[in-house]
Formats: C-alpha cells, structure tokens, sequence
C-alpha cells in the first residue's frame, strides 16, 4: 500500500500534477538548483532564463537516482548536446563537460604527491610491467572549442571576447590540494594521460607514445605535476 | 541500548555553513556545539571534509542528514548507510539525525522531506528501519518532524501522535523542529501547541529553529530568513514544557554573514537562559 502511494505521489510530483500541490515546485526547484550550483559557467553563459527552460525539461526527464543531489546531473551534457535549441552554441555541451568534470573532481578523494625518485627505485626487469595511478578525480575533456576561454569569460564578462575560430583544446582537470583546476595539455601529454586511463603500463607507453615524445619524461613531468600519484 | 542522553552541551548552537568555515575556525565564536549537514559530508575527499576536521578538533557536533529516507517503501539503501557509517566513525558526532519521512521511491529521488502517511501499520514499518539504521551505526539517532504542505491520505492519527509511537517503537531520539510544528499547523490546520504538551519530552534531545516563508496560502519551511515571531512565541512554549534543549539556529538558504547568524543565536540563547531561570 505504501509503495504504490508513494509511487503515485511522485509520479504525480516530477509531472508537475496538481495533487502533489505545491511538492512539485520544491522538488523541481531543488534538482534545477542543483544544476544551476554544478554549471555556473554554462548558465552565465546562456543567461539565467534559457538555462532556466532547458534544465527545467531536463529535470522533468531525467530522475535523480542518489540520496546525494550532488549526483545530479552526470547526464547534463549529453542532454544539452541534442538540445534542439542550444544548437546555435554548438561548444555549450562541452563547457559542460568541463563543469561536470571539475565538479567530480572537487569532492574526490584527497592525494598526496609521489616522490619522482620512486620510479628509479624500481628495478629494470619490472618496468615494463610498472602500472600508474592517477590522481582520483583526474579526467580529460576535449572539445573543437577554446572552452577554457569561454569558462573564463563566464566568470569574468569583462575579459574580451572570445573567438570561437581559435580552434580546439585538451584540458586536464585535476585538483591541487583544495583547489581545483584545469590546464590545457599539449598533444603528447593528452596522448599519455589517455593512456594512463586506460591503465597502459610503462612498457605499452613507450611503444604506443608517438615519436618524439620520450616517455619518461612525460611520465616524470605528470608525477611533478601531481597528475600521477603513486606506482601498481 | 543504553539510557536516552543529551549529551550534547546545553545552550544555543549553529548549523555550519561553508561560507563560514574560516570564521569559525580562526574566531573560535562561543558557541556549544555546530551541527553538520551529514549529506555535505559523504564525498571521498576536497575541502569540506578538511574544514570539518578543523572544526571538530574545536566543537562538539550534530550531524544531521536528509538522505537516509527513513518512511521510503524502497529497500534501505546500504551504500548510503556505509558512507554515512565511516562519517559517524571519523568525526564522532555527539548526535545522528534525520527526518521522519521518505524522500525516494523506485530509485527516483526526490530531494524533499515528504509525509507519510500516519497509519500503525506504518509507524511499525519505518520503526523496523530506524532499528536496522541504529544496528548498523552502534547508536540511537533522531528523528526530526518536516513540515508538511498536505496530508497524506489514509491517516488515522495526528503527526505527535506518530511521531512518538515511532520513537517508542524504534526506541529513538527526537529532534523536534519548533518552526516545521508551526509551518505544518498553519498549512494543516492543527494547534501546535497541542503538538508540543504532547510530544514524548524525555526523547526529544534537541531543538531546532529557522525561518519560513510564504508562498501562494502555504508557509513554507524556507531556513533562508531570521526566526519569526509566532516561532519565538512556540519556542519559549517548547523550552517551558520539554525543559532547555540544545538548539539550533537553522539557515542554509541565502546564507547570511556569520554576525547575523551569531546574533540570531544570541537572540535564542537569551530565551533559553531565560527558560532555564524560570526551571
Ligand atoms: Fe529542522
């Protein structure tokens, strides 16, 4: 009895239903809240209202399925990328992307960096085999667009405009203590960094790494810069 | 399990809100206690969980949660219940909260503290789940009453009358909300202060007190403005007849600075010292 009631009520809550009174409102409002606090950038961007209408129709098809509203909105993107009226901002999926991708990564677990020397402990004959951890919360997001500037003018609608002709980017999120970040990655260390998350060890690197990027170097820069954090 | 207890310090206390980590940390305000909002809380790691270790080494806490979904027909979710586990084992909080409602069914999560509705049959079903919730975490917890915008039908008693056979039967704490009594008897039409003169005292292990807001014929419970007059007057009410509990001051909606927070749990502590005078 119970089950059907409450299944009944909220059916009738995320159609906007009259029977669900004024729970339709709160509950819709908290989940766009969600959306709005996890994609800043993409709603100073579209302006308040546009963002508004779109999450509105993406929380009215897409449930939250965790107790964590922190959770919400894992399939935004996608959402926004066949969104027949965002069309004409053909780099807002991806901005996305970029939001989506920080906001994981500011709650992963914390890491601490690895001492370089630790890679030139180990002994030759098992280096082939040396697997990498990366940071937790690490991810990569590329896009044909220079979505880091436009991230920027976001928050800063005073900086100049950016030009979409600029052409693409690959950027690394990752977080350095408390703070999270993104850079941009030179073809190589986004080549790398793909295949560190596809769990390649050393030997694989330097085979499948294209010519003329050393792999140790590469792999000694990433621990430098905390992108790697530890050996397996 | 063992006795009921407030063992929380006595006095008027403040849910902890990001925007003020720094303050609290490096101003050490005179304040008893912080309550958290467990579900800020869950996340592997980031600077949340570091500022709340800072903040723990200083306060006692009170966690207080909204996703266990106490009254859901869904299975309790065990995922949940861990992460909430190692957050209890890590900071230790003098108490565990949440609300007795449900808030998902199917998997589908609503994120609102929606009724039940207040049947025996029900009562004894979210008591059984309660029980396993305290199984799992050693400890009592509270059960917080939510406002209500509607009454969920079939009910065949009043919210305190439900509120405590559930308590008695899971033999739990209650976390009684002096502004949720108010907001749901206003929209529903019952007297709260029959609501207070009948709530079981002797579990009620703390109180909490916010601000409303008024939307279309509703009040809704808002926590984004300072504590209202009539929610004064129930207060004063509640201390008289359940004795002086530990309070807090709940605002997480257009947060303000933490001055108006201090002096809006000053303005509380006044009446609870007052309460505590009178004995
Ligand atoms: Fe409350």
């Amino acid at each position: 009895m119970l089950a059907e009631l409450q299944r009944q009520f909220a059916d009738e809550i995320l159609r906007g239903g009259v029977k669900a009174g004024i729970y339709s409102k709160t509950v819709l409002g908290a989940l766009i809240g969600a959306l709005e606090d996890s994609f800043e950038a993409c709603r100073a961007t579209v302006g308040a209202e546009f963002f508004g209408a779109m999450a509105g129709r993406y929380v009215r098809s897409t449930p939250s399925r965790s107790p964590s509203l922190d959770d919400y909105g894992d399939t935004f993107a996608d959402f926004i990328a066949d969104f027949e009226p965002a069309q004409q901002l053909p780099y807002l999926a991806d901005l996305a992307r970029l939001e989506w991708a920080r906001h994981r990564c500011s709650t992963a677990a914390d890491s601490q960096p690895m001492d370089p020397a630790r890679l030139a402990e180990v002994p030759e004959a098992l280096r082939d085999s040396l697997s990498f951890k990366l940071a937790p919360g690490l991810a990569l997001v590329a896009s044909d667009y220079p979505i880091d500037g436009i991230w920027e003018l976001a928050r800063n609608p005073s900086l100049p405009n950016v030009d979409l002709d600029d052409g693409g980017v690959s950027l690394l999120v990752h977080r350095n203590g408390a703070t999270t970040l993104h850079v941009r990655l030179q073809p190589p260390e986004h080549q790398l960094i793909e295949l560190l998350l596809e769990d390649v060890p050393f030997g694989g690197l330097c085979e499948r790494l294209d010519e003329p990027s050393p792999a140790p170097a590469l792999i000694a820069r990433a621990i430098r810069l905390g992108w790697i954090t530890g050996l397996a | 399990m063992s006795p009921l207890t407030t063992s929380l310090p006595a006095g008027v206390g403040l849910g902890l809100r990001s925007q003020h980590f720094e303050q609290v940390v490096e101003g050490r305000p005179a304040l008893p206690f912080f309550e958290a909002l467990t579900d800020n809380y869950l996340a592997d790691g980031g600077p949340a969980l570091a500022w709340l270790e800072r903040v723990r080494a200083l306060y006692p806490l009170s966690f207080h949660g909204v996703g266990l979904s106490l009254g859901s027909s869904d299975p309790l979710d065990e995922a949940y219940l861990d992460r909430v586990a190692s957050a209890v084992d890590r900071f230790e909080p003098s108490w565990v909260s949440d609300h007795l409602c449900w808030t998902s069914v199917d998997g589908r999560h609503l994120h609102e503290l929606l009724p039940l509705p207040y049947t025996d049959e029900v009562a004894t079903f979210v008591a059984e789940r309660i029980l396993r919730v305290q199984d799992r975490l050693k400890r009592r917890i509270g059960i917080e009453n939510v406002s209500a915008y509607l009454e969920m039908q079939p009910s065949e008693m009043p919210e305190w009358e439900f509120l405590a056979l559930v308590a008695e039967r899971a033999d739990c704490e209650i976390l009684f909300d002096v502004n949720n009594i108010y907001v749901s008897g206003t929209n529903l039409g019952f007297d709260p202060q029959k609501y207070i003169s009948e709530v079981p005292a002797e579990r009620v292990v703390q109180l909490h007190l916010a601000g409303y807001s008024v939307e279309e014929d509703l009040l809704l419970d808002s926590h984004g403005s300072p504590v209202q007059d009539p929610v004064w007057k129930l207060y004063r009410n509640t201390l008289e007849k359940l004795g002086p509990k530990p309070t807090i001051i709940e605002w997480d909606k257009d947060v303000p600075d933490f001055d108006t927070l201090l002096n809006e749990a000053q303005l509380a502590q006044t009446v609870f010292d007052e309460a505590l005078r009178a004995g």
